[in-house]
């Protein structure tokens, strides 16, 4: 159930990242926070169906080769539940690096089809701004997700526990 | 002698005569400042005024306070009507709007000997690497991979998914598009390939290419996806290189693709 919420969430991500926001400027590719907190929060088996679902969608949606977003949502998953297991991931400034990196390596993996002079067209500033602009909401992010995520838990217990005394 | 009630009778009378005498004496006499009316009057107009201010002060706080009460409503009322002819003004100006673009695109339609497919525009590509739109037409109307697809600037770019309901097109900004095109002007040929700006680069132009910047670049019809003659964009940039066989050209499309909303599919 929780699950489902946050593929919601994410589709819900991705109509607005293919409508009303445009990822020219400032604004990162929202859906790699939402990805890194599955990966955090989830086991591997579940977390890593709603992030191939979402990576799926944005492939159908987006002009990029086919997989390259399911691939990169993919590899984001697998390489933050290793990280979870060697550093403190509950650490701020941490988290920040983390989603930076995600979202430098989100880029690096879309200029890496680029030909020869393609290269020189790939604009640094907006990608150096994003990764920026990630770095620093990207942990506000985490946090709003894991407050969520703590009263989904909540919730979700709540209401196991009343359908077990009315089955009582 | 007299009786008691005569004596009253002359007395009453008596009274009315003195009183008439001294009005008569009074009235020759108007408006005097004896100092019984100074002090009088500087005793009593005071509190009279004291009394007719504060009167007036609670009448005004009472007639003023239902005024505004009233002109408050007033204000709200109309501001209402403000809002509501705002956004019927903008309605009018929404529907001029699609008025114009519409009527350009039946320019356009008339213009395009293909049969032609008006769509809309209902989706962006989600990220700024790659350049493609999802149009609202697909299979259903006849809408196949590989069709072009225009605007009343000119190429938008071709159809590379079509599904039941919608199709993606590729823009010819994005760096995996090419069209064969040749210069208007000149007839020098190239191809027209996209790349991460908003710009294009016209490649395979010959170093002696006779090509100036402000030339119309046009669809050459060769590639099989582009009918010929349909405007790409201007030439907005020359640059020789010391060495190499080509001229390095970028063009300027002539669509303006930060707002595309109506688009045409040509479906033949």
């Amino acid at each position: 159930m929780a699950l489902l919420l946050y593929f919601v969430l994410g589709l819900s991500t991705i109509l607005a990242q293919t409508t009303i926001l445009r990822l020219d400027g400032i604004l990162y590719d929202l859906l790699i926070p939402l990805v890194v907190f599955l990966s955090l929060n989830f086991p591997k088996r579940k977390g890593i169906l709603v992030v191939v679902i979402l990576g799926l969608i944005m492939d159908i949606l987006s002009g990029a080769i086919f997989g390259l977003y399911l691939s990169i949502y993919f590899w984001i998953f697998l390489s933050v539940k290793g990280l979870s297991k060697c550093f403190d991931v509950g650490d701020t400034i941490f988290q920040s690096v983390l989603i930076g990196v995600c979202v430098l390596g989100q880029h690096f993996m879309f200029c890496a089809p680029c030909k020869g002079a393609q290269l020189l067209t790939v604009r640094v500033v907006p990608v150096l701004l994003q990764t920026v602009f990630a770095m620093l909401t990207g942990p506000g992010i985490l946090m709003l997700l894991e407050a969520l995520h703590i009263r989904l838990q909540a919730a979700i217990r709540r209401l196991e526990r009343n359908r077990g005394i009315a089955i009582r | 002698m007299f009786s008691k009630r005569l004596v009253r009778i002359l007395g009453v009378v008596l009274f009315v005569l003195i009183n008439i005498v001294l009005l008569s004496i009074s009235a020759k006499h108007t408006h005097r400042h004896t100092i019984i009316d100074r002090l009088v009057i500087a005793g009593v107009a005071p509190l009279q005024e004291c009394v007719i201010n504060t009167m007036r002060f609670c009448r005004n706080i009472w007639r003023h306070y239902f005024y505004l009460v009233e002109a408050r409503e007033e204000c709200d009322r109309i501001k209402g009507m403000i809002a509501k002819a705002e956004i019927e003004k903008s309605r009018y100006l929404e529907s001029e709007l699609a008025c114009e673009r519409l009527r350009e695109l039946l320019e356009v339609k008339s213009e395009v000997s293909h049969r032609i497919l008006p769509a809309q525009v209902v989706g962006l590509d989600p990220s700024g690497w790659f350049k493609t739109v999802i149009i609202n037409k697909g299979t259903k109307e006849g809408v196949s991979k590989g069709m072009a697809v225009i605007a009343p600037g000119g190429i938008v770019g071709h159809v590379v998914g079509a599904y039941y309901r919608y199709a993606k097109v590729l823009l010819i900004i994005d760096r995996n598009s090419a069209i064969d095109a040749l210069v208007q002007r000149t007839r020098s040929r190239g191809i027209v390939e996209g790349d991460t700006s908003e710009n294009c680069r016209f490649k395979y132009i010959a170093r002696k290419a006779d090509i100036k910047i402000g030339d119309i670049v046009i669809s050459s019809g060769l590639d099989g996806l582009f009918p010929k003659g349909l405007r790409v964009g201007a030439i907005s940039e020359i640059s020789v290189p010391p060495s190499g066989l080509f001229q390095e050209v970028r063009v300027r499309p002539f669509v303006d693709f930060t707002r595309l909303e109506e688009l045409l599919v040509i479906l033949e």
